[in-house]
């Protein structure tokens, strides 16, 4: 929903607004911009000058801005906005010692949320992207994932303002 | 014009949908029934097709001819209802929600555990849960209703009609008798209004009809 | 017996296609279009509704399905949206040339790019030259009864024109309101069976559209624009009749509110006119005489009529939810029309236009608050100070 800004007008825009009411109010000569064909007598409205600012001006919002031609840049490995951790009811809760690092879940999730953590040589899971479609947990050979309900877990709020 | 009463249902994409558009309507139909001017519709913004995305769906009553009809979202909701209760972790569904609100949650965890996930409640009437799933586990996946087309599998199957009836309860802005009309499963409507927890937080403002 | 339901407008529209015993549809999935045929799918599964379900692989198929149709002599029926209008753009001019009346039901949805799912009339506008009939619906009840009234004016022995039944994306389509469901004895009684005077058939046979030199081309277009000349009276007396039969109250061409000592007047079509009329009310009690005239057909547009109705205010603002980039306004369309409505009156009124309602957006009570000030000082001042203004994109003078 719309908010309207009420801005000043300051130093150029000014300067072309009196502008504006200047031409608008000048009287329209004769030959110049087309005027009524009848004489003007009581009640006849003035005719519009064809010069001058009669589109008006248009100025978007900072609040409602958009890119040029509404091109978007693409993330490259993980980007901050689209979340999608809240679309998820349950999560795979992962046992480090039955795991074989196999790297199937790695493979499996279509939302790449499982990759290896080098330095702690484990399988680590990315929960601000996981949808919580059980994929790993069935794909798993060594049984090391079972799903848990999102609710359980204290970690993990988002509390995103709009879903998207 | 006169104030409009906003209900903002929320719910998750195709494994929930039906339901939580069955309480809109529901709801909607019911008040109506006792002579409010009412609108119910699925918000349109969120896509409805991808399964367990949060949607929302909305119910609005007033006294008088709704002037603006025609709004994308209930900015300021009255009562917020939410049929899936892992929701309260990933939106901040008390937003906008004036003082004295009302908060219904479909679930069997306690309300305070709850209530660690929605540090914002201070705002609130009152919150209540109720275990719908509990009372009738089935869910239904109906897609006719959606897009603007025409609900033929009858309202409140499924999960619906406990909510319904907690919310009757707890709102008072629609009869349990006038919701028995509508819904197919008035058993599930009776537990949940019998079987639903509140716990209030201040008094609810003195304007509305529910009861404080 | 006629029920009261709370349809959506895409629901009234399936309803309206049902009544109304149609013979082929054509379907393509476009949001927000889409349930219209959602509906009617349903209904011919059940058997509710005996009809050809065929799904097109495009917005382009769909219409050259309905065409073949229509040729063929059936009652066709389709529809889409958006950019879905403008795929089947190709077909247009043939279906209007060569007389078949088939209908499509426009639920307006923004052209791409991006992706925007609101309402914005230009799709169906970008196609008011093709020689169809065209008009904007305000409530899911008046879909429906555009529904029929299109069928019956389109299928006139003296008109033979395919229809555009146009309403607002979301707004209309998607949010319910009441509708009164009519009686299907009524509708027959309204709604004659089709026609076609030479449809295709192999037991006599005829050619639809063969090559013709350029000389002849010109026959041909006036041949159309004749029949635009007999059209509006055809509009006036099916409304008349549908007036009688159904109970309802419609003028045929413009809607037209607290007119009568009206100073300013809002000039707007589509769901965004009921707003406007709760705008007058606020606007009325704080002393400004406003009104609304809302028309109900583009094509044929109905000069003298809006003409007669606006010739007495003193300003009229066009309310656009439709963009004509480059124009003579460098705004919309619908003012030009009005503009060269208005042109040969004497005292004719002061006519600027709003842009507002594009891509979707919400037209708040206090845009129509803000629209009346400008057109109050336009009708103080007896000057058109900008031909057009987007509401919500300038600095607040």
């Amino acid at each position: 929903m719309k908010t309207k800004k009420i801005q000043k007008a300051k130093g150029r825009n000014e300067k072309a607004r009196n502008l504006k009411t200047k031409a608008m109010n000048s009287k329209v000569k004769a030959g110049g911009p087309r005027t009524t064909a009848k004489g003007s007598a009581g009640g006849r409205k003035e005719s519009v000058t064809v010069f001058g600012d009669v589109f008006g001006t248009i100025n978007v919002p900072k609040d409602r801005a958009v890119p040029f031609g509404a091109i978007t840049p693409a993330p490259v490995k993980q980007q901050e906005l689209f979340i999608t951790s809240n679309w998820r009811i349950v999560r795979p809760v992962i046992d480090h010692e039955k795991c074989t690092r196999c790297f199937t879940c790695y493979i499996a999730c279509p939302d790449s949320c499982w990759s290896f953590n080098e330095k702690e040589e484990q399988m680590e899971w990315n929960w601000k992207f996981c949808k919580g479609c059980q994929i790993c947990i069935n794909e798993c050979p060594a049984d090391a994932l079972s799903a848990a309900p999102e609710l359980d877990f204290e970690d993990g709020v988002v509390r995103l303002e709009k879903p998207f | 014009m006169g104030k409009v009463t906003e209900i903002t249902v929320w719910t998750r994409g195709v494994v929930m949908d039906k339901e939580a558009r069955d309480v809109a309507n529901a709801f909607a139909q019911a008040a109506k029934m006792e002579g409010k001017f009412v609108q119910a519709f699925d918000n349109y913004e969120d896509l409805p097709d991808r399964v367990l995305v949060t949607t929302r769906k909305y119910a609005r009553i007033s006294d008088e001819e709704i002037e603006m009809k025609y709004l994308y979202t209930n900015s300021h909701p009255d009562v917020v209802v939410i049929v899936e209760p892992t929701i309260v972790k990933g939106i901040n569904v008390l937003k906008g929600m004036p003082e004295g609100g009302l908060l219904i949650i479909n679930t069997n965890r306690p309300i305070d555990y709850m209530l660690k996930f929605i540090p914002n409640a201070d705002v609130l009437g009152a919150i209540a849960t109720v275990d719908a799933d509990g009372i009738s586990g089935v869910r239904t996946v109906d897609f006719s209703g959606s897009e603007g087309g025409v609900d033929v599998a009858g309202l409140g199957a499924g999960i619906a009609s406990p909510i319904l009836g907690a919310m009757a309860k707890v709102t008072g802005m629609a009869k349990k008798e006038n919701l028995a009309k509508i819904v197919s499963d008035v058993a599930a409507l009776e537990r949940g209004y019998k079987e639903v927890k509140m716990q209030k937080f201040r008094k609810s403002r003195a304007e509305y009809f529910w009861g404080g | 017996m006629a029920q009261e339901k709370m349809l959506s407008g895409c629901a009234a529209a399936a309803q309206g296609a049902k009544f109304a015993e149609v013979e082929v549809i054509c379907s393509f999935p476009i949001r927000p279009y889409t349930a219209i045929m959602m509906e009617l799918a349903r209904m011919v599964a059940n058997g509710e509704l005996d009809a050809e379900f065929v799904h097109g692989e495009g917005e382009h198929a769909q219409l050259s399905v309905a065409l073949g149709a229509s040729a063929a002599g059936a009652r066709a029926y389709t529809g889409s949206s958006g950019v879905g209008v403008t795929y089947a753009f190709e077909v247009y001019s043939p279906a209007a040339g060569g007389r078949y009346p088939l209908q499509m039901a426009i639920a307006d949805r923004t052209l791409d790019p991006p992706g925007d799912f609101g309402s914005e009339h230009t799709d169906a506008m970008s196609a008011r030259d093709q020689g169809w009939l065209m008009g904007w619906a305000a409530t899911p009840q008046e879909v429906f009864d555009n529904t029929l009234i299109n069928y019956r004016v389109g299928e006139d022995p003296k008109v033979m024109l395919p229809q555009f039944v146009c309403q607002d994306g979301y707004f209309l389509s998607h949010i319910p309101d009441k509708v009164i469901l009519p009686d299907m004895a009524q509708v027959r009684e309204f709604l004659p069976p089709y026609k076609a005077p030479h449809p295709l058939s192999p037991v006599c046979p005829v050619s639809h559209g063969p090559q013709i030199r350029p000389d002849q081309g010109a026959p041909m277009d006036a041949q159309r624009a004749m029949t635009f000349l007999d059209l509006p009276k055809v509009i006036e007396k099916a409304t008349d009749d549908f007036n009688r039969i159904f109970g309802r109250h419609y003028d045929p061409f413009l809607e037209k509110y607290k007119m009568e000592d009206a100073e300013i007047a809002f000039f707007i079509q589509g769901a965004h006119a009921n707003t406007c009329k709760s705008a007058i009310n606020h606007l009325r009690s704080q002393g400004v005489k406003a009104g609304m005239v809302r028309p109900r057909w583009v094509r044929p547009w109905p000069t003298q009529q809006i003409a007669e109705a606006l010739s007495h205010v003193k300003t009229v603002g066009c309310v656009e939810s439709s963009t004509s980039y480059g124009g003579a306004t460098r705004g919309g369309n619908l003012i030009h029309e009005v503009r060269a409505s208005l042109y040969d009156l004497d005292n004719r009124p002061q006519v600027t236009s709003f842009m507002a309602g594009l891509g979707g957006d919400v037209i708040l009570l206090e845009d129509f608050n803000y629209m009346a000030k400008i057109l109050t000082q336009m009708a103080k001042d007896r000057k058109t100070h900008q031909l057009v203004y987007w509401v919500g994109f300038e600095e607040e003078a």
